[in-house]
């Protein structure tokens, strides 16, 4: 659900390239000078996207921040309490359990992802026989990634009885149901979230591809090899894009939900170990009528990870090299 | 080149969709025009039961011209979500599927309306006690629902040993669940694990003397319960009645016929309400048997639990979904159709309609009906404020067990507290 959301916003946003930005940008006193007329025929275009921004996102989300301090049951007109939905949260002990979940889930999820994703660009990087179709076939998964039905297939495959259990006891390994035990639910979910690593591939892929071909020259006059070449050339100019994709993945991991929802039928379990944020969410506003509860949640989820991407961004002056700086 | 800047838009518009999760759509409800009524129905179930309800939407087409019944369905899982969506936004269909969990939180709400004056012949008024909160008849119920010990025939027969005979209390099913495995063995196990059913854990509640919830809406039964429950599935557990934790687990977390393991093959005995025996014996491939579900201090823990048709109050045709319920619950036709999918009839003549010329799964439940009179004491309906949460409870509670991460005392404990704030004592 807000997974593919983010997942597809995340697609659509263009992919940087260095070296390129600064050319496409039309000088700042030529964009003012023609403000005045183009404004007004700019706003007419974007119309429909605005009404649809204001009353099917901007509207909710404001509703949600007034349903927040409401004891709001989807069945009832709701009441204001205050603070109260918000402190309740601190003794909610399911809700903490859905925190460390979503935290698992994030900060092993994401760096795994992005460690693949980097790694299959630069077996990709140089040209190949069939690379577009290399390219494709690493995609693929991204594409189905959000859909119901790929979760549907990991139940099948990790299940109980599944295929991986059928799979291994041909070589006579025992094992469990992978998803239905709360051992190894969470972590096969965080394969099946590194598995869809296609859309940060790509865009690592472009990145690579638009690297400026005389520091490397310059690097192998100066005798440097293959992994110095990475290490001192490539990583350093590619860190904005590993920033950019971290950011990204970041926040698409904080709100995942299809997953648990389909594979655990809703319930977040066994014993709640697939219960990631947005799901317990789900459960207390839709299941349990306690909207006002899950708006708050919803809520506390936003300044959490706009907490984080603003650390990130302040942690990013002494990691991340953009071409621009001295 | 990215700049510090270029992507914040984009990335705070994808973390600003977290805050617009909560938001919901609309449907529409059905309208009438010139005095035709075009009524809206709403149910949970399996396609079999979609095509039974619909032949009879259409009964009520032909009997009454000019009005037209139209159904939707949804799985279980999705069915509430949806419906509690729908009475959000004002757009709940005339008629709705309702279960005891949900049933006063939906006349607390005001959204259902008062079924007292529809005629529904000979229908058992026993069995209507269970629709009614505050004395005022708001769900009729499809019929009676009791829990019942289903077995596997030819895995009995083959063991050699006899089925208790009635009344045999939990002990007993509990020690032939032992002797079972021990004969049957390779791998074969005497019963399902069913400590994360609710309907047996209402029935063993009932056989105990208590309740889930009382009429006046507070908890019936209290931590000691719990425990004594889980102890029980525990003890069975220990005993190598029923499969250790890992074997078992799909079937605690998810339940159902499908993956029991009676169907699976895997154990002899399991328990549920008796209308889903249909359900049950469609996939399992040998015949099942039928038996009277345990009994207690308080003897059989029999206890009919609503689950039956209620009328959105803001229907724009109340009478014609009266008499919608009166085609479904007195007409001959609908009888017909209707068979057993979703109750044991309350209505003499609808059973008697069932009856003739039934075969299969419907002739083993009539057969057992004969055996002994039913009289399931009402369940009350669970508080506003409870919706699923004692399936929910119960069964994270059971989860935790067969992981080993909570003793059955720590799971009595756990889900008494929950069920406890929860109905908000």
């Amino acid at each position: 659900m807000s997974s593919s959301l983010v997942r597809s916003a995340g697609e659509q946003v263009e992919v940087p390239t260095p070296g390129t930005a600064d050319l496409a940008r039309p000088p700042e006193g030529a964009a003012m000078n023609k403000k005045g007329k183009s404004g007004k025929a700019g706003y007419l275009f974007l119309t429909p996207w605005i009404i649809g921004c204001v009353c099917l996102t901007l509207g909710p989300i404001i509703a949600s921040l007034y349903f927040s301090f409401t004891d709001y049951s989807l069945l009832a007109s709701p009441h204001w309490v205050g603070l109260k939905n918000y402190s309740d949260m601190f003794h909610d002990k399911r809700y903490w359990a859905s925190v460390i979940v979503t935290v698992k889930y994030v900060f092993i999820g994401v760096p795994i992802k992005l460690g693949i994703a980097l790694l299959i660009a630069i077996l990709l990087k140089d040209g190949m026989r069939h690379m577009s179709v290399y390219r494709a076939i690493y995609y693929v998964p991204s594409l189905l990634g959000g859909s119901v039905a790929i979760a549907i297939l990991w139940r099948q495959i990790f299940g109980d009885p599944g295929i991986f259990q059928s799979f291994l006891a041909l070589f006579g390994i025992e094992s469990q149901g992978w998803l239905t035990s709360p051992a190894t639910s969470l972590n096969t979910l965080i394969v099946l979230e590194a598995w869809q690593f296609g859309s940060p591939m790509l865009i690592f892929l472009a990145g690579l591809r638009q690297m400026p071909q005389d520091l490397y020259d310059s690097a192998a006059v100066d005798g440097a090899g293959p992994l110095r070449k990475f290490w001192n050339v490539t990583f350093p100019l590619l860190t904005p894009i590993l920033f950019f994709n971290l950011v990204l993945q970041m926040i698409g991991s904080f709100q995942a939900f299809t997953p648990s929802f389909i594979i655990s039928s809703g319930t977040g379990g066994p014993v709640d170990s697939t219960l990631f944020y947005t799901l317990y969410l789900y459960i207390q506003g839709f299941g349990n009528l306690q909207m006002g509860y899950a708006s708050a949640m919803a809520w506390v989820l936003l300044v959490v990870v706009g907490a984080i991407t603003g650390l990130l961004f302040f942690t990013a002056k002494y990691w991340v090299f953009y071409g621009d700086s001295r | 080149m990215i700049t510090r800047r270029n992507f914040l838009a984009a990335a705070g518009l994808a973390s600003l969709s977290a805050a617009g999760l909560t938001a919901c759509s609309g449907g529409s409800a059905g309208g009438d025009a010139k005095g035709a009524a075009n009524l809206e129905v709403i149910w949970w179930g399996a396609d079999d039961r979609a095509a039974i309800t619909n032949s009879i939407l259409a009964m009520y087409g032909k009997k009454y011209p000019g009005n037209t019944a139209k159904g939707q369905f949804l799985p279980f899982g999705d069915y509430f979500n949806k419906l509690n969506t729908l009475a959000a936004s004002n757009s709940l269909p005339d008629i709705i599927q309702l279960n005891l969990p949900n049933l006063a939180a939906y006349v607390k709400n005001g959204l259902l309306l008062d079924l007292g004056d529809v005629d529904l012949g000979d229908y058992a008024k026993a069995s209507l006690e269970t629709g009614k909160i505050d004395g005022k008849l708001y769900g009729i119920n499809f019929g009676y629902q009791y829990l019942t010990v289903m077995y596997n025939t030819e895995l009995v027969t083959k063991s050699g040993l006899a089925v208790p005979k009635d009344p045999a209390d939990w002990n007993a099913w509990g020690d032939f669940g032992v002797e079972l495995a021990k004969k049957l063995g390779n791998g074969v196990y005497g019963m399902s694990d069913n400590s994360a059913e609710s309907n047996t854990w209402a029935s063993w509640l009932t056989s105990r003397g208590k309740g889930l919830f009382s009429t006046d809406g507070k908890l019936a039964h209290d931590e000691g319960d719990a425990v004594a429950w889980y102890q029980y599935w525990s003890g069975l557990r220990d005993r190598g009645a029923i499969a250790p934790g890992a074997e078992s687990q799909t079937y605690v977390s998810n339940g159902g016929a499908a993956v029991d393991p009676l169907t699976t093959g895997k154990s002899v005995i399991s328990m549920s309400p008796i209308v889903q025996f249909q359900g049950y014996q469609k996939v399992n491939k040998v015949p099942l048997g039928l038996a009277p579900c345990p009994t207690g201090p308080s003897g059989r823990g029999e206890v009919n639990a609503f689950f039956g048709w209620g009328i959105s109050s803001k229907t724009k045709n109340p009478q014609a979904a009266k008499d919608f319920l009166n085609l479904w619950f007195t007409d001959p036709g609908a009888f017909k159709e209707l068979g057993l999918d979703r109750a044991i009839p309350a209505s003499k003549k609808q059973l008697d309609t069932v009856s003739q010329g039934a075969t299969g799964a419907i002739k083993t439940m009539l057969g057992f009906m004969d055996s002994y009179t039913i009289s399931p004491a009402s369940q009350p309906a669970s508080p506003p404020s409870i919706g699923s949460k004692v399936q929910d409870s119960l069964t994270r509670a059971a989860e935790a067990v067969l992981a080993k991460k909570l003793s059955p005392e720590q799971a009595g404990a756990q889900y008494f507290s929950e069920i406890k704030a929860a109905a908000g004592e």
